[in-house]
């Protein structure tokens, strides 16, 4: 398997210190806070980072409403890790989709015009909530066309391989490839770009 | 529009295919090893997948709190089974259709094993229970012709042709009174009228005291003489046409005769109590 991004890889209390993924579950079934405090540690990072790329003022909330529904649903999982980051980026999905269709209801009450959907890199709420450079990172991406964005999210944030990435949304994994090689193409472009105006202006 | 045209990818020279491209977003390519040209990309990657920041951490004991709550919450709903008990629609669809057609077949076959179900629906389930071992009793004597024929039309043209036949007869017979009423009658019922077979008509008297030949004399003296007045007004104003008040009830044969004219149809009914028809 692929080698994962996911940033939580990096918190102290990571899954590694534990024999069996199984056991965490079942722990973390009955209630047991330490193994909460684990899933949280290996997942909630990156799901945040995922949503915040998506929805930037409101990624902590989507945040709650999705590890509510992990409680919710936890006694009927079954599966390793790799199944639960299915599940979990499943969820986070279907919440950021629900959360745009309320933002596109907001908006058209509003009359507003402005699209919906990914960040806006001149959104000065998103560029003040991505002030890091792992943030402005994220910014980048989140400015990509939202299907290129979400398979680049999914692939990188939430450490998915490609096949996975088509089982959340719905696709095949060649359109996912297909996908992810627009995506980086465009990247590297807007990449290009931007170093020849900085050059230019120095 | 984005702000990224396909201008800015028909730009980049370097070739990128599928397979580094996805080597690229699953972290094992090293900027350094990079397509030229994908090295930023590589990098921005990188930035993406970095170590959480403590802000990304700063909810967790809340967060964990919440949802081991949560967890321990409905797992203690789920072990208890009042929520099944009190949640009936959370059965699936299929079960609940599956219960339905249970509990029609049960019924249908409790109805079926008593009889009571209408004469072609009892041939039909006795037939079909028969072949399973069950035995439930056939239609009975009353249903007729019906297992037989099951739905055919026939029956209802068999049913125009008598209706038809019967009306023939009331507008055809010779008889009059007490038998033609009876005739129509034992025809329509196909001879299980008792029509005509009690009471007497032969005497001319009704069961009660009619006074067939005093109406007139009768109602003008009930409506102290203006049923006359009525009679005459009536007939002054059909220009003679009106029969009000005349020998219409003279007796109660003549009375069945008129009333049906050529065109009577209910003598079978009404002519069973010809002789007590009333002016």
């Amino acid at each position: 398997m692929a080698t994962r991004h996911t940033a939580a890889r990096y918190s102290q209390l990571t899954l590694s210190r534990h024999e069996q993924f199984e056991d965490v579950i079942a722990a973390a079934k009955t209630g047991a806070e330490w193994a909460t405090t684990i899933l949280y540690r290996e997942f909630g990072p990156s799901l945040l980072r995922y949503l915040r790329a998506q929805a930037p003022a409101d990624g902590e909330d989507l945040a709650s409403e999705v590890w509510m529904n992990v409680a919710g649903g936890l006694a009927r999982f079954e599966g390793d890790d790799a199944a639960f980051r299915c599940w979990l980026f499943s969820i986070a999905r279907r919440r950021v989709i629900d959360f745009r269709r309320r933002e596109q209801r907001r908006r058209t009450m509003l009359n507003s015009l402005e699209p919906t959907g990914a960040s806006d890199p001149l959104d000065p709420e998103a560029q003040a909530l991505m002030a890091s450079e792992s943030e402005a990172a994220l910014a980048h991406i989140a400015s990509l066309p939202p299907d290129q964005a979400e398979v680049v999210l999914l692939r990188v944030v939430a450490g998915l391989d490609a096949e996975e990435v088509a089982a959340i949304v719905g696709k095949k994994a060649g359109a996912v490839r297909v996908l992810q090689h627009r995506a980086l193409k465009r990247l590297s472009g807007r990449l290009a770009r931007e170093r020849r105006e900085a050059d230019v202006t120095e | 529009m984005n702000l990224w045209s396909d201008f800015d990818c028909e730009m980049h020279p370097v070739p990128l295919d599928l397979d580094t491209a996805d080597r690229l977003l699953a972290g094992t390519v090293a900027p350094e090893d990079a397509p030229p040209g994908y090295a930023n990309v590589a990098r921005l990657l990188e930035s993406a997948a970095a170590a959480p920041t403590p802000g990304e951490l700063s909810r967790e004991t809340e967060v964990v709190a919440t949802v081991a709550a949560a967890v321990r919450s409905s797992s203690s709903i789920e072990s208890g089974s009042p929520r099944r008990f009190f949640m009936p629609f959370a059965l699936s669809r299929s079960r609940m259709t599956a219960a339905f057609v249970a509990l029609t077949l049960a019924c249908s076959a409790g109805l079926a094993s008593a009889g009571s179900l209408p004469g072609a629906a009892q041939d039909i389930a006795s037939a079909m229970l028969a072949k399973v071992g069950i035995s439930v009793p056939g239609p009975n004597d009353h249903s007729g012709t019906h297992p037989s024929v099951r739905g055919s039309s026939s029956d209802a043209s068999s049913d125009a042709v008598t209706r038809s036949d019967i009306a023939e007869l009331a507008t055809t017979t010779d008889l009059t009174g007490v038998d033609k009423g009876a005739a129509i009658s034992g025809a329509a019922s196909d001879g299980k009228s008792q029509a005509g077979q009690h009471g007497s008509a032969s005497g001319g008297s009704a069961p009660v005291d009619t006074p067939n030949n005093g109406g007139t004399g009768t109602a003008d003296t009930a409506s102290g003489g203006k049923s006359s007045q009525g009679t005459s007004t009536a007939d002054a104003a059909s220009g003679g046409a009106s029969s009000a008040g005349s020998g219409n009830s003279s007796n109660g044969e003549e009375t069945t005769d008129s009333a049906s004219g050529d065109h009577s149809s209910v003598g079978s009914e009404n002519g069973s109590m010809g002789q007590a028809h009333k002016p």
